[in-house]
């Protein structure tokens, strides 16, 4: 490749000087009034992902595009983008996967303050609202760690994966119209606590009669977008249902 | 404290992408399924709330006329393939129906598009069986 | 966590909706079965409807051919309430989930609950009386022929 471009004999078009279209969704509240779509072409490279595609469009084409975005791996859960269609990660979608014209837009059902990035603090209030921090009711059995069995580990492996990205509450159609449901991803994380044996009998009660409500976990209509769309392969639907599960058979016990 | 944080952003709407068309594609059996079983549910509702009032004047005027209202529906071909409709729609619900129950009782979540592929053909087969029944004698 | 917590546990709501569903699987069924498959939708008449009441006698001539079932009058009677009660609560309560997760109709969750309790109270009324209606005491005042 370097020796073409040396001798400038031809214009090669050699796999790695395609081309990618991004159709993306712009809006700059300063001088906007309302969002359009603006389309760039960007010569792609092996591997490239959308979120390369998009820095590269910052960079060379058009310096006002903005996207949150941090750890480029999938790990910091800043950049979930509606592209084509579907909640994913920008980092983590490869653009020779996807269909011309590849179309970005910010997650859908949460307010845009600029370009593709979204309002978040709701979402992070919801998780808020599970009290998603470690609370035992008891002092540890032996010396001073609370002790886990393997067992019980295995129960929260996917959940504890959660990045915060807010795919999936993003995808939840409940979650949208229903402000009082706090969505699938504050619903997985109070999951991960409510399974974990080190907070007690009290705590686990307490954290489920939280929950339990028709504007709680009984709001979940297995729709399993949340599952669909979770880059880190988490199923919220699996955590819901056993947690309403559990609820309607503690509620109900009493009288039969 | 996230009041102070809060920036001024631009509502879209909550629902916007049940008005986009070409997303319309991109729904999994899952979200059909919710969609599915919410149309049918509210198409039995409203027939339910229908049923009720029509036998009821049917039956106000007394057992002559309730019998005369039947047999005159009942000779409309309309009637009849709204019927076919009607059946259809509490077959999907419940076959769909026990779908969710089997999920409340976490079975089978982890095969749920296969248990939504089974509950249309399930419904498909006993629909097609029960169509003579309600479209003859013609 | 919802930040609203029901005055009653929702726990029952959702227990009666899926046991109200699971009875309505096998009477619905059985309704489909009675009207459509046995008896046959033209040729049901007031007449055959009494028997099928007030002597759980159910005759039929349609596709299947002549067809005749006894069972006892108390099976078919309860069945015929179980049936109206199930549908009128699954569905109501159905209609009335889908409104309550609107944010748009929050400030008029009181005004909707009500207006669904005394509008399926109605519907069980109204059944209840087409069901005695059958019966040889009210059909008197029923028939004005």
């Amino acid at each position: 490749m370097a020796t073409t471009q040396e001798t400038g004999a031809q214009e090669a078009t050699t796999p790695s000087e395609s081309k990618a279209t991004l159709d993306v969704f712009r809006y700059i509240p300063e001088e906007d009034d309302e969002p359009h779509t603006e389309t760039y072409e960007v010569e792609t490279f092996e591997g490239m992902t959308v979120l390369d595609a998009l820095i590269k469009i910052r960079d060379e084409q058009d310096s006002s595009l903005t996207v949150r975005h941090s750890c480029r791996m999938a790990r910091c859960g800043s950049d979930a983008v509606y592209i084509n269609g579907t909640q994913r990660l920008a980092c983590n979608t490869q653009v020779s996967e996807l269909s011309q014209p590849i179309e970005v837009e910010p997650l859908p059902r949460f307010d845009v303050i600029r370009d593709l990035v979204v309002e978040m603090n709701e979402f992070y209030e919801n998780m808020e609202k599970v009290e998603p921090w470690f609370q035992p009711d008891h002092e540890p059995e032996t010396g001073e760690e609370y002790l886990q069995s393997p067992e019980n580990r295995k129960n929260i492996d996917t959940v504890l994966d959660c990045i915060w990205c807010g795919a999936c509450t993003s995808s939840c159609s409940p979650a949208a119209t229903d402000s009082d449901f706090p969505g699938p991803a504050a619903l997985a994380k109070a999951y991960r606590f409510y399974k974990d044996e080190r907070e007690g009998e009290e705590t686990r009660k307490r954290r489920l009669e939280m929950l339990e409500s028709s504007h709680g976990i009984y709001r979940c209509h297995t729709q399993f977008n949340c599952t669909e769309v979770c880059p880190k392969g988490i199923s919220p639907t699996e955590a819901i249902m056993e947690m309403s599960r559990d609820a309607v058979k503690e509620k109900l016990r009493f009288w039969r | 404290m996230s009041q102070d944080r809060r920036v001024e952003s631009y509502d879209r709407g909550r629902i916007e992408d049940v008005g986009r068309w070409k997303d319309w594609a991109k729904h999994k059996p899952g979200m059909w399924a919710f969609y599915l079983h919410r149309f049918t549910g509210l198409v039995l509702s409203f027939y339910l709330v229908m049923h009720l009032t029509v036998l009821g004047t049917g039956f106000w005027l007394g057992h002559t006329a309730y019998t005369e209202l039947i047999h005159s529906f009942e000779s409309l071909f309309i009637v009849k393939l709204l019927e076919v409709g009607l059946f259809a729609a509490f077959v999907f619900h419940a076959l769909n129906g026990i779908r969710i129950v089997m999920f409340d009782m976490t079975i089978g979540l982890d095969v749920q598009e296969q248990l939504f592929y089974l509950s249309i053909a399930l419904s498909f087969a006993v629909v097609m069986v029960g169509v003579p029944f309600f479209l003859l004698p013609l | 966590m919802s930040t609203k917590k029901d005055s009653q546990t929702a726990a029952w709501g959702w227990f009666f909706q899926r046991v109200s569903a699971v009875g309505l699987v096998v009477l619905l069924g059985f309704h489909f079965a009675v009207e459509h498959f046995i008896v046959g939708a033209a040729n049901v008449s007031a007449g055959n409807t009494v028997e099928r009441i007030t002597n759980g006698l159910i005759q039929g001539d349609h596709i299947l051919g002549q067809i005749t079932i006894n069972m006892p009058a108390f099976l078919y009677q309860a069945s015929a309430v179980s049936l109206l009660g199930f549908s009128v609560f699954h569905g109501m309560y159905g209609v009335y989930n889908i409104l309550m997760e609107q944010d748009r109709l929050k400030p008029y969750e009181k005004p909707i609950k009500y207006f669904f309790i005394v509008f399926s109270a109605a519907l069980f009324v109204q059944g209840i009386l087409i069901f005695l209606a059958f019966f040889e005491p009210f059909w008197q005042v029923y028939d004005p022929r």
